[in-house]
């Protein structure tokens, strides 16, 4: 892979890597285990790996973003999370702020970008 | 097919701190099964569902690392800036310095300029390997420590800015006082050969006021009239920089000689005569043998004049490195 090739890349992940908190803290308002997050991030084209995904849990639950719960009613134990007080206020920020690159870009390009 | 996960958990918990183990290795495992199941419950065998997830989930060394939130590094950005500028002057100033006295001692004590050099090389490396290692750790160790990081005391603004330098860069202060010294050697010397009367012995035990000569007034007369002219070289090297005005390579190479010559002579005389005064010696001690020639008193003279002849030629590294930068910044690039 050429440099040029590394760092577009590299910049893909930036991009990616913020949208990734942003989706999972919305989300989580509604309690969900590891693995059906990452279905449903999936499901709705969110891009996610669960390599990812699974540590991103625990580090935003070490933030304070989130809370969980161990679930032992169904077939397996299962970690549920679900975004905390902090998180959904972080959350409306996070999504203004996104909101306001967006502008900012379609301004530039003239393009709707939303 | 349980105990490929199994071994995978373990690969994965092993680099994780001990308290987020049975947490992180329960979740996990839930997840593995629930990827497996989803691969399992769209027609694959469990087997083969198995390896996919481990083989998706990647290296363990990996996730562990996503996991875990300890530095991976051991000197991160916030204190690297400081790291690397201790590093870069620290490291050069012990090794020079310890590889001179080395050096120094090596011939003082009668090695000779071959071995002599062998081992000043050899402290150089040793120290500059021993100053690099502690420096590092001890910044690795704040870098883990600390609970803040470092701060400036204020926040920058345009007049944080180190001032101009106004006029030339060698002033008339610093040559002054550079040229003082070789005129009060001059002076005392030749007050010694005259009258005798180099330093002054008052009133020891019980004896009578005695006054000796400091240094050694039997020294052969070529090494006297080297003494002078060493002298005069020391006086002629800072008025010729003063009027060059700046740290060109030429007065990095004047530097240079100079020192070369301050540290040349004094192993000369310390490997050949007891440089103080041996009845001055006798006075202050009698019985001893730190005045003798291979003694204390001519190590610590040497030592001295290297310690000393090393902080000019930092001096005028440093001037010359500013004086680079300073053209640099008008040059035009071509």
């Amino acid at each position: 892979m050429g440099d040029l090739d590394t760092f577009l890349q590299g910049q893909y992940q930036e991009i990616s890597r913020g949208s990734v908190v942003i989706a999972v803290l919305w989300s989580l308002r509604e309690p969900q285990y590891g693995y059906a997050l990452l279905d449903q991030l999936n499901a709705v084209g969110i891009q996610v790996e669960a390599n990812t995904l699974y540590p991103l849990l625990r580090r935003l639950e070490l933030q304070g973003l989130l809370e969980s719960s161990w679930n032992t009613e169904e077939s397996r134990p299962r970690k549920y999370y679900r975004t905390s007080e902090a998180g959904s206020r972080a959350v409306t920020q996070l999504l203004s702020a996104w909101r306001k690159v967006s502008t900012s870009l379609s301004n530039l390009t003239g393009e709707d970008m939303s | 097919m349980n105990h490929l996960v199994d071994r995978y958990l373990v690969a994965v918990l092993d680099r994780l701190p001990e308290g987020q183990r049975a947490e992180v290795g329960a979740e996990l495992r839930a997840s593995i099964s629930d990827m497996a199941e989803a691969r399992v419950a769209s027609g694959m065998d469990e087997e083969t569902a198995v390896r996919e997830v481990l083989n998706e989930l990647g290296d363990p060394a990996k996730l562990a690392r996503s996991y875990d939130q300890r530095p991976q590094y051991l000197i991160g950005p916030a204190w690297f800036p400081q790291y690397f500028d201790l590093l870069k002057v620290i490291v050069p100033v012990v090794s020079l310095v310890l590889a001179a006295l080395t050096f120094a001692l090596a011939l003082a004590d009668g090695e000779s300029a071959g071995r002599a050099i062998t081992g000043a090389l050899g402290t150089a490396f040793e120290m500059a390997v021993q100053t690099a290692f502690w420096l590092t750790l001890t910044f690795a160790l704040i870098e883990r420590f600390s609970a803040s990081v470092p701060e400036t005391a204020e926040a920058w603004t345009v007049d944080s800015l180190p001032q101009a330098r106004v006029g030339r860069q060698i002033g008339l202060g610093s040559t002054i006082f550079e040229a003082i010294i070789p005129v009060v050697l001059g002076v005392l010397a030749i007050i010694q050969a005259q009258s005798g009367v180099g330093a002054f012995v008052r009133g020891f035990d019980d004896r009578a006021w005695t006054d000796m000569p400091f240094f050694n007034p039997d020294l052969p007369a070529w090494i006297v009239a080297g003494f002078f002219a060493v002298l005069l070289v020391s006086l002629a090297v800072p008025i010729v920089r003063y009027r060059v005005g700046s740290w060109t390579s030429a007065m990095i190479a004047l530097s240079v000689i100079e020192a070369a010559m301050w540290i040349g002579f004094t192993a000369i005389v310390a490997y050949g005569w007891p440089i103080v005064n041996p009845a001055l010696g006798q006075e202050l001690d009698p019985g001893g043998d730190w005045w003798e020639k291979g003694g204390d008193a001519n190590l610590i003279i040497l030592a001295v004049v290297v310690i000393s002849s090393g902080i000019d030629l930092w001096d005028a590294w440093k001037g010359y490195r500013e004086a680079q930068t300073e053209l640099a910044t008008q040059s035009v690039p071509t």
